[in-house]
């Protein structure tokens, strides 16, 4: 054998370098995320209460999780409250992402402005709206009684719609300047000669939004709106310090149903099914629309 | 050629992999070696010299055992979770300078909220995290089934002269599986406290009973509705965490009742279960208490109570007189205390002041150096010292499990040192602590507190009681249940686990 045929024995082709290059990360990819789930996932089937390991129970804690009442409970609020987190602060963040487009002069100050918020993370927005939404020091009945608004201070963290409400805009002031940003991001692709071509064809500024707009920049809106989404329905922080899940379990989000039952009751078993199927509630919506997003990039 | 490169490829991911895999499993089997016969530092103190233990931990002023410094050889400092705020805590921080002078040894006292105190504590010690030495506890007696396994015992610093020295009842606190896991730094008693000035032109009679308490809100509520405006109301007192049931026993214990049964069950059927729950729910169902309590934190409570908008405010930590009358002296001077009272006019007065004390204990974790473990020992020694907690009681307002403190009281006022007290507010940032002279109704009610005080332990399933209990609460409070179904649900809880 030649030294070039030796050389090229031990060539290493584009591919397999790449994969070679993916390696390291691969490998710190499998310890930080599929070794906890691995192992959350057997511990799903385990029961360990109290420290106290008991052994393998099969199913047993599947079919406690699925015969919990606060499982269907927390859902249905995690749901309500995502939806409408992600919602909310999708059309204020279109608004605005809208009004920053138009804006020519000081376009720096107001893109800073706009993120502003950002910097708060959830649970501290809740503290701050507490204080706000308190009935009888709180910002939002005094502003309310001033313009006559209302005959007597409303308790918003104790009615229980109200309360789901006050953390939908808890959430939603934290995550608007992240779907400002990123539909804004999108709005700044469309060409303009679009809208002018469709200006001169004579239409208003709701087609040019039903039909350039919305069109153009279906992929970034649907994104943004997926990512809030999914942090809002596993993420409790708003409620933990807003209303802790209460009153009662009006607000009694499945993320506190979960560090609840790893925290005060101290059950891993039943806490492991519970981020599995919080885990496996998520992909199921977010898979197939994060296919239908990239495949339409694609 | 290439095939082969993909394999090998995929042979070193596999590889990686498993040996990610097998990594926490030797980092996690780390053992160390067994010290053969070789005695433990702090089995090298002479815990009897110079004097005896108790002449040591009674003596006006602490003393240290022999041999205490070859034991910590190399220890510089340690740092403790302290369960709530350090800046509320002057007693505590007053312990730690003086601590600091007596060894040279630094503490840092890691302040923590108390919703917080079970995940911090449990996850420091899964992680086995050596940066915290000391693992600060509120309800030990429940939380010691998990994590028992995690503290190292300190059977040894509880000898029977040492233990006859405090609250016989001690025992149920910090002592789990036969063996004690943790030390008291301070005993919290709970007052009601309530504006002097409110009750006084609401024409209200200082109450003498529970019953008579309930009439005294309903009345100053009215006054206060008038007089200073809807937002203003008769009492206020927090619902979540554990709050809502301390005072649900409060109330139990002022009938002559425990919470826990003779044969161990909870019993929620009662007649006084029943008088207890609606006691308090009355004052929301009656507008007495602001809605917005349901979602009240202890600090929220007191907040509403010390910026004026409540006539009272029960079952709130006695040492909270103490922080208003020094930090705020407009409020401080026109509380009035008053222990937990007697259910009815009828009730013989022994029934005063049968009260509850939460026991603020630090534990020690087993896996942290033995020498740092002698060292936060010692730190025990002197925080359960008779001087150690003459400032909880006398400069902080804390109750107290040592007994010999509350029969000596009147000349423990003589004793405390004032210079250092002004010294630990300076470096906390607030005003100086009132230089008490003799004991007003704070002390006074602990001194009751700490004598009369039931200590009933709970067993580790009772958060989700306790979950279950708050939430129906809430639904009698806003009308969406009654008392009989929300305790019939409650107990039904409570039965699965008996």
């Amino acid at each position: 054998m030649s030294q070039s045929e030796r050389m090229n024995k031990y060539k290493l082709s584009d591919s397999g370098f790449g994969i070679l290059c993916t390696v390291p990360g691969l490998a710190v990819l499998l310890a930080l995320v599929a070794y906890p789930i691995g192992y959350n996932l057997v511990l799903s089937f385990m029961s360990y209460k109290r420290l106290v390991f008991g052994g393998f129970v099969g199913f047993q804690n599947y079919g406690w999780f699925f015969r919990s009442k606060d499982f269907y409970l927390s859902w249905r609020i995690s749901a309500l409250y995502s939806l409408g987190s992600a919602g909310l602060a999708f059309l204020v963040g279109m608004i605005l992402a809208q009004a920053l487009t138009a804006v020519r002069r000081g376009r720096a100050f107001f893109r800073t402005l706009v993120v502003l918020s950002w910097a708060i993370p959830p649970v501290l927005s809740g503290l701050i709206w507490k204080w706000i939404l308190n009935k009888d020091m709180g910002l939002m009945n005094y502003v309310l009684s001033v313009f006559s608004l209302i005959d007597s201070n409303v308790a918003f963290l104790v009615n229980t719609n109200l309360a789901l409400l006050s953390g939908i805009v808890a959430t939603a002031y934290v995550y608007v300047p992240f779907m400002t940003v990123f539909i804004n991001a999108g709005l700044e692709t469309i060409p303009p000669e679009f809208y002018e071509v469709a200006e001169m064809e004579g239409a208003d500024e709701f087609h040019k939004f039903t039909f350039i707009t919305v069109p153009l920049n279906i992929k970034q809106m649907l994104f943004s709106f997926l990512v809030v989404w999914m942090f809002t329905f596993r993420t409790p922080d708003v409620f933990f310090a807003l209303t802790g899940g209460g009153p009662g379990k009006a607000t009694y989000h499945a993320g506190l149903f979960l560090v609840n039952l790893i925290y005060r009751y101290i059950d891993f078993g039943k806490a492991a099914v519970v981020s599995i199927m919080l885990t496996v509630s998520v992909g199921l919506v977010v898979t197939p629309l994060a296919f239908y997003i990239f495949r339409r990039a694609d | 050629m290439m095939i082969s490169w993909k394999k090998s490829v995929v042979c070193a991911v596999a590889v990686a992999a498993m040996a990610l895999f097998a990594l926490p499993v030797f980092a996690g089997g780390k053992q160390e070696a067994p010290a053969a016969a070789e005695l433990k530092p702090w089995e090298q103190i002479e815990w009897n010299k110079p004097k005896s233990w108790p002449e040591r931990l009674l003596a006006d002023k602490y003393i240290l055992p022999e041999g205490w410094k070859q034991a910590v050889e190399g220890v510089k400092e340690f740092s403790f979770y302290n369960i709530g705020g350090i800046e509320t805590d002057i007693a505590t921080k007053m312990n730690m300078m003086r601590f600091e002078e007596l060894t040279g040894i630094k503490i840092n006292a890691i302040p923590l909220a108390p919703r917080f105190t079970l995940p911090k504590t449990l996850s420091t010690l899964v992680a086995k995290d050596k940066a915290i030495h000391g693992i600060g506890m509120n309800n030990p007696s429940y939380n010691f089934t998990p994590i028992a396994v995690y503290l190292q015992d300190v059977d040894h610093m509880w000898p029977e002269e040492v233990t006859a020295l405090y609250n016989e009842n001690l025992i149920n606190y910090l002592a789990w599986d036969g063996h004690w896991y943790a030390m008291p730094v301070a005993a919290v008693g709970h007052l009601n406290f309530y504006r002097k000035s409110w009750f006084e032109q609401a024409g209200v009679e200082v109450p003498t009973s529970m019953l008579e308490f309930a009439e005294a809100v309903k009345k100053v509520n009215q006054w206060a509705q008038e007089n200073l405006g809807p937002d203003h109301y008769g009492i206020v007192f927090s619902v979540p965490s554990t709050e809502l049931f301390t005072r649900y026993r409060e109330l139990m214990y002022a009938q002559n009742k425990q919470v826990i049964g003779p044969d161990g069950r909870l019993d929620f059927y009662s007649k006084e279960a029943q008088n207890a729950f609606n006691w308090l729910v009355d004052m929301f169902r009656q507008g007495f208490i602001t809605e917005d309590a349901l979602n009240f934190g202890w600090m929220d409570a007191a907040n509403f109570f010390g910026v004026g908008k409540a006539g009272a405010i029960t079952d709130a930590p006695a040492m909270f007189y103490g922080f208003f009358q020094s930090q705020y002296p407009e409020v401080g001077q026109d509380m009035g205390a008053l222990t937990n009272l007697k259910w009815s006019e009828d009730d013989p007065d022994e029934w005063n002041g049968r009260s509850l004390i939460g026991a603020n204990s630090i534990g020690l974790p087993k896996y942290i150096d033995n020498n740092h473990k002698t060292a936060v020992m010692l730190w025990f020694d002197y925080l359960r010292s008779l001087e150690g907690q003459r400032n909880e009681a006398i400069v902080e307002g804390n109750a107290s499990f040592l007994l010999h403190l509350w029969e000596t009281l009147d000349a423990q006022f003589n004793m405390v040192d004032w210079n250092l007290a002004d010294a630990a507010a300076k470096e906390l940032g607030i005003n100086p602590p009132v230089r008490r002279t003799k004991a007003g109704p704070m002390i006074t009610g602990n001194a009751i507190q700490s004598e009369k005080s039931l200590l009933e332990v709970f067993r580790p399933y009772f958060p989700e009681v306790q979950d279950k209990f708050n939430e129906e609460f809430a639904n009698v409070a806003t009308g969406k249940a009654s008392t009989e179904e929300a305790l019939q649900r409650v107990q039904e809880i409570a039965d699965t686990f008996r």
